[in-house]
């Protein structure tokens, strides 16, 4: 079983601990915090739980593992050897993420636009 | 000629100012977006207290620029491949999007939300208050709350009404082209060529119609983009979803522009060698992407990401995050119908993708697949089986395909065009020119088709009529003038053989 397929179990604060350290994962497939979206990002003890810390987007140094991800989407990650919870909007991650868009089959792209648009994104680019 | 124009002109131009002075929220929306625009040059949006808070609970001011719910759905069908037909999905997005309007406390929102027949990452709303999500999404969203992330941000627009933007820019196109038109009727009038000052001033005129197009609106609509993300945030909020599927939607659509980057990056190449070979076309390629940049309407998504994610952390700081809601969208996913349509459509995506790529048999298999079922009489479907029906020699089984394509209950524009080009290249105009009028009658009187009815009238030899519907063209709808001016220069009388 894979570090980022285990979820918090309920609010109650019971961790499913990893079966392998962090080390015997292979490079790959380890999912990490590499940079921090905002000025500073809280450090919670558990999944909507209280705040014990937190770290200044400058003071971040190198990558944080995220060793599990709670099913409101906090990620649990590994600090300097100790573990918290952060806010999933607060940090970027290397985890993949699926988007296939097809834009090949969008021939119709739209032309100068007749009518007024607003959109949450832009056409395929040709 | 020039001088029937010139009457016509002012005929127009006296009308256009009475109904303007006839429309006094049409002039307020006017002020509003002047006004919104000198803000853009302020503080960032959600800076000092969050987008909802400026919302006041009110009832819906319908926006001037609407056209009616119906005819702009008519219009909207025209501009892509058409609607997937699926009451289920429909109800269920409408029901979504009910959830969100009432979170702003706004009453009475017109419009709905429709399922764009288009395999993209896209969507947009109109000032009809209608939403077009492409289902390009569908297979990608891992929950309800990602789909209403889209509708929350498209609502926002409207609720925002920034649809008012397209006023301002409108308003200048349509003055640009009447200063045109009144030059060239003064010089015909005159009979002389336009002095030195008044071609200054059309260029004068034409600089700032392109700085404005290209540098001040785009930047108007950037900030548009990030009102909205933001709103999006508070009614997702409001809404009891959780407001973290903001970035994740946003991060999937981060995904899917990364995939276009290579194409861009292919692009810079090709600029590179044609740069060698002759570098006055090679700057003018560059200069021109340059533009393109600049006139891009939407912020870079990292920096939405940033923007969205500050904002939660300054306003929402505090918020318990709830549970995503998965169940409810896989299920909804696995509902009969909707997984038929959207596999079917799916299907007639590939069959024309293998089209493209010069297999017709796989097309044409594919495309039997995609026309079955639930989708057995939808256009998109049955106009791909038309397509490779008749690439790999099966003309009855196209002719048949295209006749259900055509009575379809949701059109599909290309049909039209296709049955326009059909008869226009085997000479019979009258035919084409009928299809050009049912094109435009199906598709909410859409400009689109003008160009194409103004060259097929020149080429039946009606001259008059070909001129006068360019003068509508050139007033009425600016962003298609240039085509309409073109097609009014094609031979005429070519079809009177």
């Amino acid at each position: 079983m894979k570090a980022r397929n285990l979820v918090l179990l309920g609010s109650a604060g019971v961790i499913t601990l990893l079966a392998v350290g962090p080390g015997t994962v292979p490079a790959q497939d380890t999912v990490q915090v590499v940079s921090l979206r905002t000025e500073r990002v809280l450090l919670y003890d558990k999944p909507n739980g209280m705040k014990t810390g937190e770290v200044a987007r400058d003071q971040f140094k190198g990558p944080w593992l995220v060793i599990t991800t709670s099913p409101e989407g906090f990620l649990q990650v590994d600090v300097g050897g100790k573990t918290y919870w952060v806010r999933p909007y607060a940090v970027e991650t290397n985890r993949p993420v699926r988007a296939s868009a097809d834009c090949g089959g969008v021939v119709a792209a739209r032309e100068p636009k007749a009518g007024a648009t607003r959109g949450v994104g832009e056409e395929c680019k040709k | 000629m020039m001088r029937r124009i010139a009457l016509a002109l002012a005929a127009l131009s006296v009308a256009g100012c009475a109904a303007a002075d006839g429309q006094s929220s049409g002039a307020a929306s006017f002020v509003y977006a002047i006004k919104q625009a000198g803000r853009s040059l302020l503080e960032p949006p959600g800076e000092r207290k969050t987008i909802i808070s400026d919302v006041k609970p009110a009832r819906y001011e319908v926006s001037t620029l609407a056209v009616g719910e119906e005819k702009d759905l008519a219009r909207q069908r025209g501009e892509a491949l058409g609607f997937v037909s699926s009451p289920a999905l429909d109800r269920y997005l409408d029901r979504i999007r009910a959830r969100v309007a009432a979170a702003s406390g706004v009453s009475d929102i017109p419009g709905r939300v429709v399922v764009l027949a288009n395999p993209a990452f896209a969507a947009y709303s109109t000032p009809d208050g209608n939403i077009y999500v492409a289902m390009g999404w569908l297979p990608y969203l891992q929950s309800e709350d990602e789909m209403a992330a889209i509708i929350a941000h498209e609502l926002s627009h409207v609720v925002l009404t920034h649809h008012s933007a397209d006023l301002l820019s409108g308003f200048q196109q349509r003055a640009q082209s009447i200063q045109e038109l009144g030059m060239s009727a003064k010089m015909a009038v005159a009979n002389r060529p336009p002095s030195r000052d008044e071609q200054r001033a059309l260029q004068g005129s034409q600089l700032l119609t392109v700085v404005s197009e290209k540098m001040i609106m785009p930047a108007w609509n950037r900030r548009q983009e990030a009102e909205a993300d933001l709103l999006g945030v508070d009614l997702l909020v409001r809404a009891e979803y959780s407001p973290v599927a903001m970035v994740t939607m946003l991060e999937k659509y981060q995904a899917w522009e990364k995939q276009t980057k290579e194409a861009d990056e292919a692009f810079q190449a090709r600029a590179g060698e044609v740069m060698k070979k002759d570098v006055a076309e090679g700057v003018k390629m560059t200069l021109n992407r340059l533009l393109e940049n600049l006139s891009a309407s939407h912020p870079e998504t990292g920096r939405r990401l940033s923007d969205v994610a500050s904002y939660l952390d300054r306003h929402y700081g505090e918020l318990a995050l709830p549970e995503p809601q998965t169940t409810a969208w896989s299920e909804m996913r696995l509902v009969p119908e909707v997984r038929e349509v959207t596999r079917n459509y799916d299907l007639a995506f590939s069959a024309r993708k293998l089209l493209e790529r010069g297999k017709p048999s796989d097309a044409h298999a594919y495309a039997r697949d995609a026309a079955r079922g639930r989708t057995a009489t939808d256009a998109y479907p049955n106009w791909i089986l038309a397509k490779s029906a008749t690439a790999v020699g099966r003309n009855s089984d196209a002719v048949a395909a295209l006749e259900r394509a055509i009575k379809a209950n949701e059109p599909v524009r290309e049909v039209y065009d296709e049955m326009i080009f059909v008869n226009e290249q085997q000479g019979n105009v009258t035919a084409a020119l009928a299809w050009t009028d049912k094109a435009s009658a199906t598709f909410g009187e859409a400009a689109r088709w003008r160009p194409a009815k103004i060259r097929l009238l020149r080429k039946s030899g009606r001259l008059a009529e070909a001129t006068a519907l360019t003068l509508t063209c050139t007033v009425e709808t600016p962003e298609w003038r240039r085509l309409c001016q073109e097609a009014n220069q094609t031979p005429a009388g070519a079809a009177a053989r």
